[in-house]
């Protein structure tokens, strides 16, 4: 069987940070803006991607002799569902309220981009040990990522980070909190940020690359 | 031709059935440990309706001292089909001290399951908890909200409940945010049902 493109590695490292999903490919931006007002959460929701996408990635290369190039995406789509179906039921039985913060974002992990265009972009044309490391390199990219929003937005909203109090815990405190940065609005604040940052340290990066050739 | 479809879909239809298959079997080891979860979940409201305990350690604490029976009660609608509602009698050291009712009903965006509180003789709603709500985010799903819920504490049941963006009347709520008047009209809609429904049926379950 071919599997032509980056090796493993390669595709491993691009998923963390030249391919980042969120800050670069900009995918994924429903959870990343949904489920990043505490870290348990973002975490959560990270750990279930990285499950789904491993699964779907591994068994669509298993797979890729016998699709169809008409009914791939079917077949994606069939696989990322049933995962998507399982971390969802794992998460209501063993971590239940978790399952009830996460609520509906769990079950829209099968209508994320980034999980399908792994499968067509990768793993459809690649081995299995290469489509298993792009997985993993992605889905780390896409941990670090709401990682970075979810501290933010938990340090700066509750004072605490993994539930534990740092700041501002004090009643006199609270007055100073910044409560919209747990809201709605704090998620697009802090993802507008932090995506300039980083389109700011990519543009810095490359020039330094060009200078150094 | 049909053969034809067949070869082309032979994949498909081969995960799918493998699919349901492992599905099934998740289902089957699973299911029983999320009812259960479900129950825990449902059970430590109940001290908070009924008590108007606050908090996860104070509602563990009083359920020690609680004895709660869960009777079911089946009711045919005027338009056809029945309505299930499971009732729990609470009680302490053989005082009745009140009755939760769970209800479901139509949303915005999905099925409300909601436990609905009355005193003893049925009078009064005690409180509300939402079990079950998957309203858009931000907005409807804002009726869990002790701020919303705390509305409905201590209103007489039996009044028609109706959610208002400007309540004035006795019988209003405020909506639970600007823009979720569906969702909040839902919740009124599970509570009025649920009090119409189950108030003439408690000298029933008191034997």
């Amino acid at each position: 069987m071919p599997s032509d493109g980056p090796t493993a590695t390669e595709r491993f490292l691009r998923g963390v940070i030249p391919e980042n999903p969120v800050y670069k490919q900009l995918l994924g931006m429903c959870p990343t803006l949904a489920v990043t007002a505490n870290m348990q959460a973002a975490m959560t929701m990270s750990g279930a991607v990285l499950f789904v996408m491993v699964c779907a990635n591994v068994l669509t290369s298993m797979l890729r002799g016998l699709l169809k190039p008409h009914l791939r995406i079917l077949v994606f789509t069939l696989t990322i569902a049933t995962f998507v179906t399982i971390a969802d039921r794992f998460l209501a039985a063993f971590i239940y309220p978790m399952s009830r913060e996460l609520g509906p974002y769990v079950p829209l992990i099968i209508v994320n981009c980034m999980i399908i265009s792994r499968c067509e972009v990768c793993a459809q044309k690649q081995s299995v040990p290469t489509a298993a490391a792009d997985a993993i390199g992605q889905a780390l990219g896409f941990a670090l990522a709401l990682a970075s929003i979810a501290t933010v937005r938990e340090l700066l909203g509750a004072g605490s980070w993994f539930g534990i109090g740092l700041f501002w815990q004090s009643e006199a405190a609270q007055a100073y909190r910044w409560q919209i940065m747990s809201q709605p609005p704090g998620a697009f604040l802090t993802l507008g940020v932090l995506l300039a940052i980083a389109v700011a340290l990519g543009a810095v990066w490359n020039r330094r690359k060009k200078a150094t050739i | 031709m049909r053969l034809d479809y067949l070869k082309q879909a032979w994949l498909v239809l081969a995960l799918a059935l493998a699919f349901g298959g492992a599905l099934a079997a998740v289902q089957s080891a699973w299911g029983p440990k999320i009812e259960a979860n479900k129950r825990d979940f449902a059970q430590l409201k109940i001290p908070g309706i009924v008590l108007g305990t606050t908090g996860e350690a104070e509602a563990r604490e009083a359920l020690k001292s609680l004895k709660i029976d869960a009777r079911q009660i089946e009711l045919a609608q005027p338009g056809g089909g029945r309505t299930v509602y499971t009732v729990y009698r609470v009680a302490r050291a053989g005082e009745l001290l009140g009755w939760v009712v769970k209800a479901a009903g139509q949303g915005y965006a999905g099925k409300i399951e909601l436990l609905v509180g009355l005193d003893p003789p049925g009078a009064t709603l005690t409180g509300l908890a939402v079990l079950v709500q998957t309203e858009t985010p931000g907005l409807g799903n804002k009726i869990e909200m002790p701020a919303f819920r705390g509305q409905f504490r201590d209103r007489p049941a039996g009044l028609e409940l109706t959610a208002s963006p400007s309540p004035d009347a006795a019988n209003e709520v405020a909506v639970c945010t600007t823009g979720a008047t569906i969702s909040s009209q839902a919740v009124c809609d599970i509570v009025n049902r649920t009090v119409d429904d189950v108030k003439p049926k408690l000298d029933e379950l008191r034997k």
